[in-house]
């Protein structure tokens, strides 16, 4: 089952693997573009020739190194995004309109205990559509947040979000190192995490 | 009218409402990142919205797949233009602003 890690120490997954990744990423593309196109046949000239390039892009950007998606954990995922988009919105809104347009930005950086590429960069996706939070770096483990509001429990957050995406995977979450790796520039105060 | 069309059109007034106070933190907010924030999290919420409007609206089960893959590829884009333009900003040195 830790197959996937493999791909972290930089060893590229093997050749099978990848035909398998690629041909998943032809169907899922493939799909997406009958269904836009409402199934036009003689949208296939473009449709064709782009769904190959994308999935060839796509499994040598990040191929897919592990099939067994969990849909109940996905589900829950999906629940947890839906609920905090609108919450994020909202949030973001009443900031914008209140005159005293209370904001006490920051960076913060942290150590992600996600073990591959391509969930790290599910993560930098999700936290950037959730409330408060924008990714604004990712490099290897460490992710550099822009959050709206340094007072809010950002880390507690970035935590149930690995968990809910480690879950959708089945993958287990690495060990933080002991002293959590945890800075956070611009601003003054505790992090509430 | 059926409840139904009153129903739509609430959800496209709620949605125009989320675009215009996303342009509003545009304007207003402070620095890049601030109204990155604005624009991903109060557009995103506002065509999220829209997109359900236009579901109920069509009533057609093909044309709802559709218009939530819309959302689903707009989503996936947002996230990622924001996370370039905010690397380029931080990598190009753009402090942060930060409450006096």
């Amino acid at each position: 089952m830790n197959s996937s890690v493999t791909s972290v120490s930089g060893a590229a997954p093997s050749r099978p693997r990848l035909a398998i990744g690629f041909a998943i990423y032809c169907v899922v593309f493939g799909a997406i573009w009958v269904v836009l196109t409402n199934g036009d046949t003689s949208s296939w000239m473009f449709g064709i020739p782009f769904t190959a390039f994308a999935a060839l892009v796509s499994s040598a950007m990040s191929p897919i190194t592990r099939l067994p998606i969990r849909p109940l954990a996905l589900i829950r995922f999906l629940a947890y995004f839906l609920r905090n988009s609108v919450v994020g919105g909202v949030d973001v809104a009443l900031r914008a309109l209140q005159p005293s347009m209370p904001l006490t930005p920051g960076i913060v950086v942290c150590s992600l205990r996600l073990p591959t590429p391509t969930t790290r960069a599910l993560l930098a996706y999700t936290v950037s559509l959730l409330p408060g939070t924008l990714s604004s770096g990712l490099e290897d483990e460490v992710i550099a947040l822009h959050v709206l509001d340094t007072e809010q429990p950002v880390l507690v957050e970035i935590r149930r979000i690995e968990n809910l995406i480690a879950d959708i995977m089945g993958i287990e979450l690495l060990e933080l190192p002991a002293v959590p790796s945890v800075e956070k520039t611009s601003q003054d105060g505790d992090l509430n995490a | 009218m059926s409840w139904m069309d009153f129903l739509v059109i609430a959800l496209l007034i709620v949605s125009t409402a989320f675009f215009i106070v996303g342009t509003i933190g545009l304007l207003r907010f402070p620095d890049v990142y601030s109204r990155l924030h604005a624009l991903t999290k109060a557009d995103n919420l506002g065509l999220g919205i829209l997109i359900l409007a236009l579901a109920l609206n069509s009533a057609s089960g093909l044309v709802s797949i559709r218009l939530m893959l819309t959302w689903v590829l707009v989503l996936v884009a947002t996230a990622t233009t924001s996370h370039l333009i905010a690397r380029a900003a931080r990598e190009s040195g753009v402090e942060p602003w930060v409450k006096p």
